[in-house]
């Protein structure tokens, strides 16, 4: 299963945290290991045990006007009945005479839901998703 | 007219533990393949490497970047007897699944291969991200790929899956 979206928030920020969860599952089943550029530096971190996954990222409401984030998600094996890995990678692309920065995150995620995935609801992390924002998700056959 | 994009050439579900994994006869009517491998290891070191065409010579490179949680890196290995696509920090794990995903572009054609593979392993509090180009210096359409564990087995229930783009 792939998801792809390209989505803007209308927090007054440059680059926002969109929180992911599957299934309505607010346990602490989350956790992620990210890799980030920032047109300066590359940096690494991680979330364990979390109750959401907020380690993806899209233009905030500061970014350069009529611009949105991309993400991919793909989930492999998303019926499975163990722990679930997925893998993403989303930019945040701004350019201002201001400063601020534009972003490029790429992340290995775990979901430790033991059920097969029915749902995936995304969220900005403060506000509301801008008109236009949009989100794709695919079903991919192995047979 | 629309058609598929991905269509799947094969998928191999282990039904016991093995060491590789060999997708052969791959047909040459699409332009690029992409293999997922998603699944466990009898150790941490059990993580994949590819070959194709049965070659073990030294003609595979690749350059991965790698995020272990605390610290972005890379690195990079040259004339290897298989292609890694992973940092030097990558690992599996015997109980949580992990995800590599390999695109691998214009592989009928009489040029040599690129490849852009991702591995994805957390393991809530450990693991890595990693994506990575690799190079085999083959200039013959690729027919077979095998999946490698570094050492140790891929463990029953692991999925390979194999699409023709």
């Amino acid at each position: 299963m792939k998801l792809v979206a390209s989505a803007r928030g209308d927090t007054a920020i440059i680059v926002a945290s969109v929180n992911l969860k599957i299934n309505g599952d607010t346990a602490t089943n989350y956790s992620a290991t990210y890799l980030q550029g920032n047109s300066s530096t590359a940096a690494s971190g991680r979330t364990s045990s979390s109750t959401a996954d907020g380690t993806m990222s899209e233009d905030g409401a500061n970014a350069t006007a009529s611009t949105f984030g991309a993400m991919e998600l793909y989930f492999p094996n998303y019926n499975s009945t163990g722990s679930k890995p997925f893998f993403d990678i989303d930019i945040t692309e701004h350019n201002s005479a201001s400063g601020g920065f534009s972003l490029i995150n790429t992340g290995s995620h775990l979901y430790r839901g033991a059920s097969g995935i029915t749902s995936i609801t995304l969220t900005p992390s403060s506000g509301n998703f801008v008109q236009y924002s949009n989100f794709y998700l695919y079903g991919i056959k192995n047979s | 007219m629309a058609t598929a994009t991905m269509v799947p050439i094969a998928t191999q579900t282990l039904g016991s533990a093995a060491a590789s994994i060999t997708f052969s006869s791959i047909p040459g009517t699409y332009t690029d393949l992409r293999l997922v491998l998603t699944g466990t290891g009898s150790a941490a070191s059990s993580i994949p490497a590819l070959r194709f065409n049965g070659d073990s010579a030294t003609n595979y490179s690749d350059t991965p970047i790698e995020g272990n949680g605390t610290a972005a890196s890379s690195n990079g290995s040259n004339s290897s007897n298989a292609m890694w696509l992973w940092g030097s920090s990558a690992s599996a794990s015997t109980s949580i699944p992990t995800f590599y995903a390999v695109d691998i572009f214009s592989y009928a054609g009489s040029t040599n291969k690129t490849a852009l593979g991702t591995y994805a392993g957390d393991f809530n509090g450990s693991g890595t991200v990693d994506v990575a180009v690799g190079l085999w210096r083959s200039t013959a359409a690729i027919t077979s790929i095998t999946l490698l564990a570094l050492t140790g087995t891929f463990s029953t229930g692991t999925i390979a899956t194999l699409w023709g783009i």
